[in-house]
């Protein structure tokens, strides 16, 4: 007798008590259930074996190999609780299983019983008009879920489900209409004409053309006047343009008299070389300030909103390495003028 | 014809001889307790400088002189004043004034008071005064080299009177740590008679408070600024005659680099070139010192063709830079700015090798290019990017109205979606915008000049300021007038680099004046006062909205970079 016989045969004895059945078995697995478990069905490789008692764990004599536990306890028609173990028994070599039972779910029957609460369900809302219940009845009915298939219900809720939507979009377009929307009130129209929605009635929809017509009007209107007030205020300001660049010359006219009379090729008399003097001394500096004073505080509202000193953004932009960008990006924000608007007048 | 040559030399020398020496005052007398004294107070002063002081005090004891000494207000000895009495009196050769001092009397004082006279006071003021090299650096140096002395470096920080295009006269204080370089700036030649020749001034390359790294300081250039001579037009235009004939004064000016920088660069299109002077830490300091010397002190007469920017700045380079006078090609004054620069930057007082590559120049901060490329570039890009552009260049861009102009932009509907796409395009789009601002900001200024020249005086006669509500009347004054009178009133000025304690000659606009609703106050009396039919006036507030609605066109684009982080 080899030393794995006699092995077994210690074994066999330790677990003889237990014994239920001894018959062509290699080893033996032995599963101890909880109290609360009692009653529970256990199958081994989709047999039943036995039930879980209170008397202790329960042995079972399996045959090597691949062995798939289930240990399965129904507390309803509905629902069950299951544990299940794979694992591959060795001859001689005994196995122990804690069974621990899942919570309760759902069984097959569980389930079938649970589809068919919520297809009638959807059928309720969809019989009440509800547009999404409408759409899931449909779907159950062509996948014969919770209810028996059937392609002729699922297509009738189909129909049903397209007119509710032409219902739904008739009743926005008409709120709107009512809150003087052209498209809404042109969509009416072809809706009243074609019964899109709405049943067909010629009467509503020349009331709503007629409607709509008028709002085309005053809209038209709106935008003449709105065209003509934006042409005034151009010629207004092209006036005042002109104004300044009549004035600018006439103030211009004395330096350039002295350019003038120094230089007889010109050179200062363009817009672009105004205050020349500004290159031996400061009055521009000096004249900037009481101007500030003066001309609006336009300067300080400038300086706020636009937020950043912009002398260097021409250089930051033309020249990405230069100085200037360098000092363009590191700037901080202007900050802490007040904020001073005074209409001209 | 030696004969004729020997009477020319007589008449000449007799004319000389005959040339009125100015009248001293008469020595004054001096008491023995009065010399025991002065005397206890000059023992740091050089041994043969008290010798000879010792000598003209201990004759005047031994014949006393008619005549008076100045004294205190409250009657007590002014040892600076008895001094300085002994110092003008005496004919020791250590006691008269050079040429050295002479030529620095006239830098710093222009036209100044009689040299012996200024001597005698300089010397009793450096013996005495324990922060005499705080208070005039320029002489300081010049008794340290005279008398080989020296004397405690002084610590103080630098006040300076800041002409700011935005804020105005404000006075500054900068520590000499502050200061990592000094440039010779010079901007290019432009169109008009005035700048043809360019320009020439001092940058103070200043660094930011804590940060004296090199890129640091580098790159302040908001906080950079420029010392150049120019004149002093104390009125609200310009008279030529007035110009052309040096009747205006000539002051030593510190005004912020980003201004020099907007007005040469981007108002007149002009390059600025920028080099450092080649000096070491404590050169650049203590010519720091001398030039805030000169800044408070100068007063000439400034003539667009004899003293101008390049003369004084060069007679001032002449004696503060060491290295000036071993240079043979500076050695004759150029009258032109060009020429100057031209000359300076092949010498090794700068360091000229900063312009030989434009464009780490540009890099480096030594190289301004004029904005007009820049801007051209950015007109050529919109042009190019609009359906149907209605301006061939800078100029017909900006001729358009501000409301035409963003009209032609929001009705292009390719263009508009794609500034919105586009950042390179929309900021060039916002270039040639700012530039209107800029534009707008002269033809305003140019507006407001001419009616402050027309109509400055009637502002501020009684008839107009009796047509005022009290309370107005008093508001106007104070707010609107008084900065009027900034602009005519002569430049401020000391006697002296004023000390920590003193007060600055600023006079500051009073609280009433910055309080939120003032400027609608302000504007409210302007407009009462100019309501009948002041075209000039009516001028300047079309001149107004039209910035205003330039502004309100960068806002407009700005809306499109919502998400952008470089133009907000």
């Amino acid at each position: 007798m080899t030393m794995k016989k006699l092995l077994f045969v210690f074994v066999f004895l330790l677990f003889l008590p237990g014994i239920s059945q001894a018959e062509d078995f290699e080893t033996v697995v032995r599963l101890t259930c909880t109290p609360k478990d009692q009653g529970a069905q256990i199958s081994i490789n989709g047999s039943f074996k036995a039930e879980c008692s209170t008397g202790g764990p329960v042995n079972i004599f399996i045959p090597a190999g691949s062995t798939r536990v289930e240990v399965k306890k129904m507390p309803d028609a509905y629902h069950e609780q299951i544990f299940t173990e794979h694992f591959t028994a060795v001859a001689g070599v005994p196995k122990r299983i804690n069974v621990v039972l899942s919570e309760p779910q759902l069984n097959a029957a569980g389930r079938e019983a649970e589809a068919r609460d919520n297809f009638n369900e959807q059928l309720a809302a969809a019989k009440n008009g509800d547009i999404a219940a409408m759409e899931t009845v449909a779907s159950l009915y062509s996948q014969g879920k919770g209810v028996k298939q059937d392609s002729n219900e699922a297509s009738h809720w189909r129909q049903q489900l397209a007119v509710a939507k032409e219902v739904a979009a008739a009743e926005k377009d008409l709120k709107e209409a009512y809150g003087g929307k052209l498209e809404a009130m042109e969509s009416m129209v072809k809706r009243y004409k074609t019964g899109q929605g709405v049943d067909k009635d010629e009467a509503a929809a020349g009331l709503w053309q007629e409607k709509a017509n008028d709002l085309k009007e005053k809209k038209r209107l709106q935008q003449l006047a709105a065209e003509k007030r934006s042409r005034t205020i151009s010629n207004q300001r092209s006036m005042e343009s002109e104004l300044a660049k009549v004035s600018y010359r006439k103030n211009q006219k004395a330096f350039d008299d002295w350019v003038g009379s120094m230089n007889s090729t010109g050179g200062a008399s363009d817009a672009g070389k105004a205050l020349v003097v500004s290159v031996i001394s400061l009055p521009a500096i000096a004249g900037a300030l009481v101007l500030d004073t003066v001309s609006f505080p336009t300067r300080v509202i400038e300086r706020h909103k636009i937020k950043k000193k912009y002398e260097a953004h021409a250089g930051a932009w033309a020249r990405p390495n230069s100085m200037l960008a360098k000092v363009y990006s590191q700037q901080p924000q202007e900050t802490g003028e007040p904020l001073v608007v005074i209409a001209a007048r | 014809m030696r004969r004729l040559l020997a009477l020319l030399l007589l008449l000449l020398g007799g004319c000389a001889l005959l040339t009125p020496t100015p009248e001293l005052p008469p020595p004054s007398p001096l008491s023995s307790r009065q010399w025991q004294d002065l005397e206890a107070r000059l023992r740091q002063a050089p041994r043969k400088v008290l010798s000879a002081i010792r000598h003209e005090a201990q004759g005047r004891l031994a014949s006393p002189p008619q005549g008076t000494l100045p004294k205190n207000d409250d009657g007590s000895d002014n040892p600076e004043a008895i001094l300085a009495d002994l110092i003008l009196h005496s004919r020791a050769p250590l006691l008269l004034a050079d040429d050295s001092f002479r030529q620095r009397l006239n830098l710093v004082d222009g036209s100044g008071p009689q040299p012996q006279t200024a001597f005698a006071q300089a010397l009793a003021g450096f013996l005495l005064q324990h922060d005499y090299s705080c208070r005039h650096p320029v002489f300081s140096s010049y008794f340290q080299a005279r008398y080989q002395l020296s004397v405690a470096t002084c610590k103080e920080s630098l006040p300076f009177l800041v002409a700011s295009r935005n804020e105005g006269l404000q006075s500054l204080r900068i520590a000499p740590e502050r200061l990592h370089a000094i440039h010779l700036l010079f901007a290019g030649q432009g169109g008009a008679m005035a700048s043809r020749f360019g320009h020439v001034a001092l940058r103070l390359i200043i660094c930011p408070e804590g940060d004296a790294s090199p890129e640091a300081c580098n790159s302040n250039l908001y906080g950079h600024l420029v010392l150049g001579y120019m004149a002093h037009v104390d009125e609200f235009e310009l008279n030529t005659v007035k110009a052309l004939s040096g009747q205006y004064k000539a002051h030593l000016f510190a005004f912020p680099f980003m201004d020099a920088y907007r007005g040469y660069a981007i108002d007149e299109f002009r390059e600025i070139f920028s080099v450092p002077l080649a000096l070491d830490k404590e050169q650049l300091s203590l010519l720091l010192r001398q030039l805030d010397e000169i800044h408070w002190r100068y007063e000439g007469d400034y003539s667009f063709f004899r003293r101008n920017c390049a003369t004084l700045l060069q007679d001032s380079l002449r004696l503060l830079d060491p290295g000036y006078a071993g240079q043979p090609t500076l050695a004759s004054d150029y009258l032109r700015p060009d020429s100057f620069f031209e000359a300076i930057i092949k010498t090794p007082l700068v360091e000229g090798q900063r312009l030989t590559n434009k464009e780490q120049a540009e890099e480096d901060g030594y190289y301004f290019s004029s904005t007009e490329g820049y801007y051209e570039q950015a007109m050529l890009l919109v042009r190019k990017s609009m359906t149907r552009p209605s301006f061939a260049d800078i100029e017909s861009y900006l001729a358009r109205p501000p409301a035409v102009r963003i009209n032609d932009i929001t009705a292009d509907q390719n263009y508009f979606e794609r500034l919105s796409r586009d950042q390179h395009l929309l900021e060039a789009q916002i270039l040639l915008e700012e530039l209107a601002i800029f534009r707008s900001e002269r033809r305003l200024l140019a507006q407001g000049s001419r009616y402050f020249h027309d109509f400055g005086d009637q502002l501020q006669d009684s008839a107009t300021l009796a047509r005022l509500e009290v309370n107005n009347r008093a508001f106007f004054k104070q707010c609107f007038l008084q900065s009027i009178r900034q602009v005519t009133a002569a430049v401020p000025m000391r006697q002296a680099i004023p000390d920590q304690d003193s007060p600055l000659p600023v006079e500051n606009r009073p609280g009433i004046c910055k309080e939120d609703g003032a400027p609608a106050r302000l504007n409210a009396i302007l407009h009462d006062i100019n309501q009948q039919g002041n075209d000039q006036w009516q001028r300047i507030l079309a001149a107004s909205r039209l910035l205003e609605e330039t502004v309100n066109n960068i806002l407009v684009l700005q809306e499109l970079n919502h998400d952008s982080t470089s133009i907000h």
